[in-house]
């Protein structure tokens, strides 16, 4: 351009080419072409200072795109890529599989509605473990909230929210929000199913190992009404206690408290020189000393004497819960 | 009424009526639409319409160097423009006749 190099002029169309500064180059050199010759017009007309005559640059820029059909600064970008994605959209739905893929997609969206409440609640029964340390420990395929039947049953809450939430018709924004929550939870779908692929591995990869069912706590030892049996005292039927008894399972498995080893544990063997580990009570030394302090000692109970029942009778009602109760003909 | 509202509608078909006149550069349109009237039209929206209508094809545009001051982008109308404004002329036309029907009605009622 051969012009005068008015400084109002330059100082404005400074401000010009700034605010237009994300439009394509040619697009933006056109417009600040003519943007220039007008603003030559203008300060050859009068000495008013072009701001007061046109607004501010930004001002100007703003409606020069608007009314030029540009889109508004910062959007410009934006719709390149809006432009781009668009083309490989076009691209995509004019192969022939696509459309019935999509349909299909469609008619399985409630399962995906389902899964995500399970995921979600999964995901955060996880998280919880994680930051309990205990990673370890394997994921049940329905989550454990408190027990293993309220998070069933948040499961299904958690699932009625999610399916109405997809059965609804949302506005843009609310819709960016729930991608953005599936995306989140597709994500979160990884460890989830790691832990539960990571839980069946164990059962496949030990196929000897009789897999025990307790629900909870998985933990080792022996349980009882949610705390860990650490002894066993075992009373006759003269309510007294009985010391070094051998108690075996239902399989004829020993009695395992599984406490670990303890050296002050008073350790008892058979005769065939085999560690009974299954001898009730435990009994443990006074530490630095081989001796137990009270051999005697049982829990703070009262057992009272048992009313002599025969094993044969079946005239008194309790006594038909016991299986050998009923007569023999 | 806010007529910069009423012009955003009708800048177009000013535009191309101006154009049509005769060939003209940006500042010239702008002129020339104001002694026509239309006082309150904005410089940059001027450029930018006639950007956007060359653009679409409804517009020519052609430099006529100039000894003093800087080159100038005339806009002439092309076959294109003179259709599109043909058309919009009869849809202004059209529109004008029912609004001026219903707010003389209207003027006459409160009379």
């Amino acid at each position: 351009m051969t012009t005068t190099t008015d400084p109002r002029v330059d100082c404005y169309l400074t401000g010009v080419a700034a605010a237009l500064d994300d439009l394509p180059r040619s697009d933006r050199e056109d417009l600040l072409e003519e943007v220039r010759e007008h603003l030559d017009d203008l300060v050859h007309e009068s000495d008013a200072p072009l701001t007061v005559r046109l607004g501010e640059p930004e001002a100007y820029a703003a409606e020069l795109r608007a009314s030029a059909g540009l889109p508004p600064r910062g959007r410009a970008s934006r719709a390149a890529v809006t432009r781009i994605l668009g083309s490989a959209r076009g691209a995509l739905m004019a192969q022939p599989w696509v459309r019935p893929a999509l349909g299909f997609l469609t008619s399985v969206r409630p399962l995906w509605w389902v899964a995500r409440a399970w995921l979600l609640v999964s995901a955060v029964v996880l998280a919880q473990w994680g930051s309990w340390g205990a990673w370890s420990t394997r994921l049940p395929l329905v989550p454990h909230v408190g027990s293993g039947l309220t998070g069933a049953l948040v499961v299904l809450v958690v699932a009625v929210v999610s399916v109405q939430v997809g059965r609804r018709t949302w506005g843009v924004r609310a819709r960016r929000v729930l991608l953005g929550v599936n995306a989140v939870l597709v994500v979160a779908a990884i460890p989830v199913l790691a832990s539960l692929s990571d839980a069946t591995e164990r059962t496949v990869m030990q196929p000897n190992t009789t897999v025990q069912y307790v629900t909870e706590p998985p933990q080792q030892g022996t349980w009882t009404r949610g705390y860990r049996v650490l002894n066993v005292y075992a009373y006759d039927a003269s309510g007294h206690l009985l010391t070094d008894v051998r108690l075996y399972d239902n399989l004829g498995r020993p009695l395992d408290l599984q406490l670990g080893q303890d050296p002050n544990r008073r350790a008892v063997f058979d005769r065939t020189g085999q560690p009974a580990t299954n001898a009730f009570p435990l009994r443990y030394f006074e530490p630095g000393t081989r001796l137990v302090a009270n051999p005697s000692a049982g829990p703070q109970v009262m057992v009272p004497p048992l009313v002599p029942q025969p094993m044969t009778t079946s005239a008194t009602p309790q006594a038909s819960a016991t299986p050998t109760a009923s007569a023999t003909p | 009424m806010d007529t910069t509202q009423l012009l955003k509608g009708v800048l177009d078909v000013a535009v191309l009526a101006v154009v049509e006149e005769a060939d003209g550069y940006g500042y010239d349109v702008v002129r020339r639409l104001r002694a026509a009237g239309l006082e309150d039209v904005g410089d940059a929206s001027v450029y930018g319409t006639l950007r956007r209508l060359y653009t679409a094809g409804a517009l020519t545009s052609y430099v006529v160097p100039s000894e003093e001051g800087p080159h100038r982008k005339y806009y002439g109308i092309n076959a294109q423009g003179k259709k599109a404004l043909a058309e919009q002329t009869k849809v202004w036309l059209r529109f004008s006749d029912t609004m001026n029907g219903l707010l003389r009605a209207g003027a006459e009622g409160r009379r």
